[in-house]
């Protein structure tokens, strides 16, 4: 594909070292955090794998789906879209952890009251990042639009495949 | 008549009547001053924004380069990188153009906001450096040609190179010349293993004139005399071609980006459209007003949240970006206006969040930190410039959290 020739061919093995080695830290620091934050919860570790694996994965394919589909440039603006996706998840796996670990100590944790607060966060977010973008985007075109469209696209889905995850992977014991 | 004086003097309750009004006078302040227009008020002080958006320019370099290995123009390429990326380059392109026989050409394409010279500068030149000694049969000091004296053909090579010092430090403060100007120095500091030599061969050129070749031209250097039975390491010292830090620091930047391995020259450079983007800073403070109090009035309506956290949440947002976008026009900060509203929209939702659960506080600010940090440190452009301003407003939020809690708690009670 065009966008990995690009990359292979235009960048520096320093640049791409080095943006490479960034994201593997990221995400063995936001892992190895949740991990000792939740306890040495299993639960915890699955849902921060697959949660930043997914988030990471549906960047990398609307990347593709952008360039091959609708013909536009993936120029270096985008280099952005994951760092702002990645905040939000920071955002959105906080929470949970926060609520989880406060409840735990009082004894209060179960699966219903998680996924209850995990989908008050997820909507609260949504709404702000719905609204405040609005604002923005209404006075944008051409590759500033798509990059703002698709980055909160993609912000938002990241939070919905959050609360998803929480349904699915956190149970009562 | 007897007149009677109630006097009961309420210390905390003046000092605590006394900081809400100079906290109201300082929101009050910022507020204006943050609000777009307003610098349209005051003659005496210009607070308007300084956006980037009008000064970036965008140019393609063309470099021939006089080598076909793959891996020579790959490390020409990591070169030229790290010196744009060191200089703060917000977006660089080198793009493998076409070969021929026995060269290759690059294609570099900067779209930046940095100094044009001074990009220049970072993409033209090679900058070899070697340490040399004069030749013999030279007379250096012929009035008739000043020149002789910073020709490289005039020089012997030594076996002194780059790959001998590990770094050249150039002192951020300019320092003292021997005719007592002052003007920036480069400190050519050696690999631990060839200490001994290098120190071994000063020695030997004690009391003579050297020098050190960059590209054909030479800086000279007269070599101390060693003081008897001293052991003191001796580093050479050459004077830069620098007027200010930055010059220095582009200077600094040449010498240590690494060693490009063949000759280039700089082919040709043109003019291309600058590639950022432009947006009406005032429609968006307006519409990112409205949208921020639509946000509250519909969390309030569908009872999210306690009336009071919404306010203070609200308050500490409001705080938060008033105070930085006040700061960032009285110091005149260059900044990107596109960047600026990304940055303000998530610095809200971290506040909201931050409000709404209490107990993920610190799990959510010192993971956005801890990343953010790494994100300044490895990443390109403007990766790092986001970074950057999202600890700086993070770090503000933090401090509008605790003023705005004090201010609400504190008015109820008036």
């Amino acid at each position: 594909m065009e966008i990995f020739k690009s990359i292979i061919n235009n960048w520096s093995i320093y640049q791409l070292i080095s943006l490479a080695g960034m994201f593997i830290f990221v995400l063995l620091f936001i892992l190895f955090a949740s991990w000792v934050l939740s306890g040495k919860k299993k639960e915890f570790i699955t849902f921060t794998t697959i949660s930043l694996l997914s988030s990471g994965i549906l960047t990398v394919l609307s990347f593709i789906i952008l360039n091959q589909v609708f013909n536009e440039s993936i120029r270096y603006i985008f280099l952005l879209t994951p760092i702002v996706v990645l905040f939000v998840e920071i955002i959105s796996i906080g929470m949970l952890l926060g609520f989880f670990t406060s409840r735990k100590m009082h004894k209060e944790m179960d699966a219903y009251s998680l996924k209850k607060e995990m989908f008050k966060d997820s909507l609260q977010i949504t709404v702000f990042i719905a609204l405040l973008i609005i604002a923005f985007i209404l006075s944008l075109t051409g590759t500033p639009f798509t990059f703002i469209l698709l980055t909160s696209i993609l912000s938002i889905g990241t939070i919905w495949i959050n609360f998803l995850l929480v349904s699915i992977i956190f149970k009562d014991e | 008549m007897k007149l009677k004086f109630n006097f009961n003097f309420n210390f905390k309750k003046t000092v605590r009547y006394v900081a809400l009004v100079l906290v109201t006078a300082m929101l009050i302040s910022t507020t204006l001053i943050a609000l777009p227009l307003t610098e349209k008020v005051s003659e005496k002080l210009s607070f308007n924004l300084n956006t980037k958006d009008s000064k970036y320019w965008s140019k393609e370099y063309i470099l021939k380069v006089e080598t076909k290995d793959d891996r020579d123009i790959k490390k020409i390429k990591e070169v030229l990188y790290r010196r744009l990326r060191g200089f703060g380059v917000e977006n660089s392109t080198i793009f493998i153009e076409e070969k021929d026989e026995s060269s290759t050409k690059l294609r570099i394409v900067v779209n930046s906001t940095k100094d044009p010279e001074n990009v220049a500068q970072l993409v033209a030149n090679r900058f070899n450096y070697r340490v040399v000694t004069r030749k013999s049969d030279v007379d250096f000091t012929n009035q008739e040609n000043p020149l002789t004296i910073i020709m490289g053909e005039n020089y012997d090579a030594t076996d002194w190179d780059q790959e001998d010092f590990r770094e050249v430090y150039i002192p951020k403060q300019k320092l003292r010349t021997s005719d007592g100007t002052y003007r920036y120095f480069a400190i050519f500091k050696q690999r631990a293993s060839k200490r001994r030599e290098l120190n071994q061969f000063l020695k030997e050129k004690q009391g003579e004139t050297i020098g050190v070749e960059i590209d054909g031209f030479v800086t000279p250097y007269q070599v101390p005399i060693f003081q008897e039975g001293s052991s003191k390491v001796e580093s050479i010292t050459v004077g830069i071609n620098a007027d200010d830090p930055i010059g220095a620091k582009v200077t600094g930047l040449l010498y240590n980006s690494g060693h490009i391995p063949v000759k280039y020259i700089l082919e040709s450079q043109n003019d291309l459209e600058p590639q950022n983007i432009r947006i009406d800073y005032v429609k968006i403070t307006i519409g990112f007003a409205i949208s921020l109090i639509a946000v509250y009035i519909l969390l309030y309506i569908f009872k999210y949240d306690t009336k009071t956290s919404l306010v203070k949440s609200f308050l500490a947002t409001i705080i938060t970006l008033t105070i930085y976008l006040t700061y960032i026009k009285l110091t005149q900060t260059p900044i990107d206006t596109f960047l600026l509203t990304i940055t303000a929209i998530l610095t809200t939702i971290l506040i909201r969040a931050l409000v709404s659960n209490r107990d993920s506080e610190l799990y959510i600010v010192i993971g956005a930190i801890a990343i953010l940090i790494t994100i300044n440190i490895l990443g390109t452009g403007l990766m790092s410039i986001f970074a950057i301003q999202m600890i700086t407003l993070i770090a503000i939020s933090k401090l509008s959290l605790l003023i705005s809690n004090w201010y609400i708690d504190n008015v109820r009670q008036v």
